[in-house]
């Protein structure tokens, strides 16, 4: 036996005989001979449909079954649903098994019986029959059920989440803006800078907005001359003085006009002290501002009251949309106040200084109230405002301010310092909470599914845009939003980055000696994402406020080591000889250098003045030298050095760590340390 | 007798090759002997004998062939393979094993009585 399942006669006469005709009774002469004809051979050639396949149908005809056998052969082999060669050999055997049972005498109900119930029958033999197709076909059919399973799986699953996108509604119930509000409802008028610091803004503003003007113009005029040297340059002689306030040399043209001014403004100063030695800023927390406010038209440091917040938590905006608008105004207010001590060191009134610098840390203080990152760092701006002004006012007026005053100011700076420990992220969290409660439906255990309306939130907030205008870009947004977290899932991604900075907190310097920001990573990492994810939209990368916060931190511990310093000088008529040598006495512990972990270092200068170091990112003592002018960097043509490279020196020490990333040449150049006292 | 239909399904397609294992047959035949040599208890119909010859011709272990008996009547004729052999061999131990198991249970009488159902063993 070949093996091969062939029906070589499949289109030929079963028995091979000729059947007898009609009786020439039955028919007339001519339907007689047409008879004849189709009763040979050539007529009894099985009959074929138009494609020339042979048909089911005409095998059962040729077969002459009696009626109810052929029938039941039909109905099964027409219900197998296989290929019609498959078809045609299950007919040919069933055929040549009812002959064998007719021949052998069985009765053809009974035959007709023993063929079983079609339907199921058919079912059977289907099965097995494919079983014998080509492994070539059983590969494809097992493909194309992969592919189209897998494609309803997407369609079934896409279906779903579209539903489930469309048909939820957010529900939103916390009131975060009362809760905001709710810790400083029991403050005073007495107790609050506002609405005072409204109105001394606004005359400082005023009074230096005619000046300002002038001042521009001048410094334009400046620059197109071209006739400022590099000297002129490094000095700021191309900026208004107005915009350098704080810093402004004595030799820039603008400063005697700025001096003028201070001392024009002395009233709304002395406010503006009385004012900052307030617990609380005390403006409401809001959303809601007039409608026909023209922002356009605001000026400089415009304070305005809001709106009463409503209480319908579905009608407020965003917590995120919350307005600060007392963070710029106060910076201001601190710039003005450090020139004023400045001028006031000049004057020898030493009280005014402290009191000026004692505002700018009570500011720092009100602000950082709101807890939250933005006003933390504004606040440790402030801090590093007074900071540098003290330390000037320090290291160009020695024996200026009184012992009792620098005992004052330390214990200040002490207090403040405690603001920088830790990023505040209890309003983050809220911000990110109340996102969730807008895009995302509520199923009362913290969970639920983001909506149609949080897609225009989460659009709002990335750059993504999501319009009805644009189709697109919307079906591109809806698609991805498919396919994003849960509720619960966003919340358990953004405590887990939480936990990561804590993390860097934690680690204390360790990042100024090569330990990655965990957080830092965990940012780019999600940055990747669709544009979409809340978790990464609200809690960006953060690494860079913890490096801020760190150097704010050792900065201000370089301010305490030099007012320990003064006073032990003060005291015994010599510097210390260490750090070390402070405490107890005049400093609780010995600050951490954060390139070494060691103790802060001090020195001598050659003049005689105080100078307080960490050995820099190149971690070797340079005696409290500066590279690259070791003595001034208001010089910088004589090192070989552009004017705004020597900024670059100026402002970041050589901690070069926050703007200069490891491998970069010009980081990595730099040979010095970082100066913490006096300050640049 | 009627067999349960579990029963069938295992017992059936050892049957069917113990028969072909004779010799070639064609469907009607094997129609016939299940049920004269089984005294009935074996006989099917064709609407479990030809899915269980297909599913067997699929599997390998028979193969079919179209070819006139000397009537001129085309049969299709069924013969065991190799694979069907050593198929047939592992399902007579088997058989052998669970008929001797619910012998020793007194299912079937004394072990070695029924020991020797089935004596006609497997073609070489």
């Amino acid at each position: 036996m070949s093996g091969a399942n062939k029906n070589p006669r499949a289109d030929r006469d079963d028995r091979g005989e000729i059947e007898p005709g009609p009786s020439a009774d039955a028919l007339a002469g001519g339907a007689q001979k047409v008879w004849a004809v189709l009763n040979t051979e050539i007529g009894r050639t099985p009959r074929r449909d138009r494609r020339g396949h042979r048909s089911l149908k005409a095998m059962l005809d040729e077969a002459e079954l009696p009626g109810e056998v052929g029938s039941a052969i039909r109905a099964i082999v027409s219900r197998t649903r296989l290929w019609r060669g498959e078809k045609l050999d299950v007919a040919q055997e069933l055929i040549a098994h009812a002959r064998d049972g007719l021949d052998a005498g069985t009765e053809p109900a009974d035959l007709a019986a023993a063929m079983g119930e079609p339907k199921k029958v058919a079912r059977l033999i289907r099965r097995a029959m494919k079983r014998k197709r080509h492994w070539t076909w059983h590969t494809r059919a097992w493909l194309f059920r992969v592919v189209a399973g897998t494609a309803g799986v997407v369609v079934v699953v896409a279906g779903v989440m579209t539903a489930r996108f469309f048909l939820g509604d957010p529900d939103p119930k916390r009131n975060f803006i009362a809760e905001m509000n709710a810790p400083f409802l029991g403050y005073s008028e007495d107790e609050r800078s506002w609405p005072g610091l409204r109105d001394v803004n606004m005359a400082v503003s005023a009074a230096a907005e005619t000046v300002e003007r002038d001042m521009e113009r001048r410094a334009n005029e400046r620059r197109v001359s071209e006739t400022l040297t590099d000297e002129e340059r490094s000095l700021e002689f191309d900026q208004p003085g107005i915009s350098i306030r704080d810093s402004i040399d004595k030799r820039h043209p603008d400063y005697e006009t700025m001096v003028s001014m201070v001392r024009d403004l002395q009233p709304t100063l002395e406010r503006s002290r009385e004012l900052a030695s307030r617990p609380i800023v005390g403006m409401p927390y809001s959303t809601r501002w007039p409608e026909d406010t023209d922002w356009s038209s605001v000026p400089n440091g415009w304070i305005e009251a809001p709106l009463p917040e409503t209480d319908d938590v579905a009608e407020q905006d965003m917590l995120i949309g919350v307005m600060l608008p007392w963070l710029g105004p106060v910076r201001g207010q601190c710039r003005w106040l450090a020139l004023d001590a400045r001028v006031a060191a000049d004057d020898r009134d030493a009280a005014r200084v402290v009191a000026n610098v004692a505002a700018m840390l009570g500011y720092a203080e009100q602000i950082d109230k709101d807890q939250i990152l933005i006003s933390n760092l504004v606040s440790l701006a402030c801090t590093e405002l007074a900071r540098m002004t003290l330390g000037r006012v320090m290291h160009e007026h020695p024996g200026l301010l009184e012992r009792d005053q620098l005992v004052g100011l330390a214990h200040r700076f002490g207090r403040v310092r405690g603001l920088f420990d830790e990023i505040p992220l209890e309003w983050e969290t809220n911000m990110f909470e109340d996102v969730l409660q807008r895009a995302y439906t509520d199923d009362g255990h913290g969970d639920g599914h983001l909506t149609n309306e949080g897609i225009s939130i989460l659009s709002t907030l990335s750059s993504i845009s999501f319009s009805a205008e644009e189709p697109i870009s919307s079906t591109v947004g809806a698609a991805n939003t498919l396919f994003l977290s849960s509720r619960a899932e966003q919340r358990r991604v953004y405590t887990h980055a939480v936990a990561l900075l804590r993390t860097d907190e934690s680690a204390g310097y360790e990042m100024f000696r090569g330990r990655e920001l965990e957080s830092d990573t965990w940012a780019d990492e999600r940055r990747h994402g669709d544009g979409f994810d809340p978790a990464s939209l609200l809690l960006p990368a953060l690494g860079k406020a913890v490096a801020t916060q760190a150097i704010g931190r050792a900065r201000i511990d370089g301010t305490l080591v030099a007012i320990g310093a003064t006073i032990f000088r003060m005291d015994t008529g010599v510097w210390p000889a260490s750090v070390s040598e402070l405490t107890p006495a005049y400093l609780p512990d010995v600050p951490e250098d954060p390139f070494t972990g060691g103790p802060m270092r001090l020195g001598v200068n050659g003049d005689g003045s105080l100078v307080v170091y960490c050995v820099g990112r190149d971690g070797d003592d340079d005696g409290g030298l500066m590279d690259p002018s070791k003595e001034s960097a208001s010089r910088p043509k004589a090192n070989g050095l552009d004017p705004r490279e020597a900024r670059y020196f100026e402002q970041y020490d050589a901690v070069g760590w926050l703007s200069g990333p490891a491998g970069d040449p010009f980081v990595e150049a730099i040979d010095g340390d970082w100066v913490l006292f006096p300050p640049r | 007798m009627k067999i349960e239909r579990e029963l069938m399904r295992g017992a059936g397609p050892t049957a069917v090759m113990r028969l072909l294992s004779r010799r070639e047959m064609y469907g009607y035949e094997l129609v016939e002997a299940l049920s004269k040599e089984t005294g009935g208890v074996l006989a099917m119909g064709q609407s479990t004998l030809y899915p269980m010859l297909y599913n067997l011709e699929a599997k390998g272990l028979i193969e079919a062939e179209w070819r006139s008996a000397e009537s001129g009547r085309d049969r299709k004729y069924y013969a065991l393979t190799g694979k069907g052999t050593k198929k047939l061999a592992e399902d007579t131990e088997s058989w052998r094993a669970l008929v001797g198991a619910l012998a020793s249970l007194g299912v079937l009488g004394p072990a070695s009585v029924v020991a020797g159902i089935g004596g006609g063993g497997v073609p070489a």
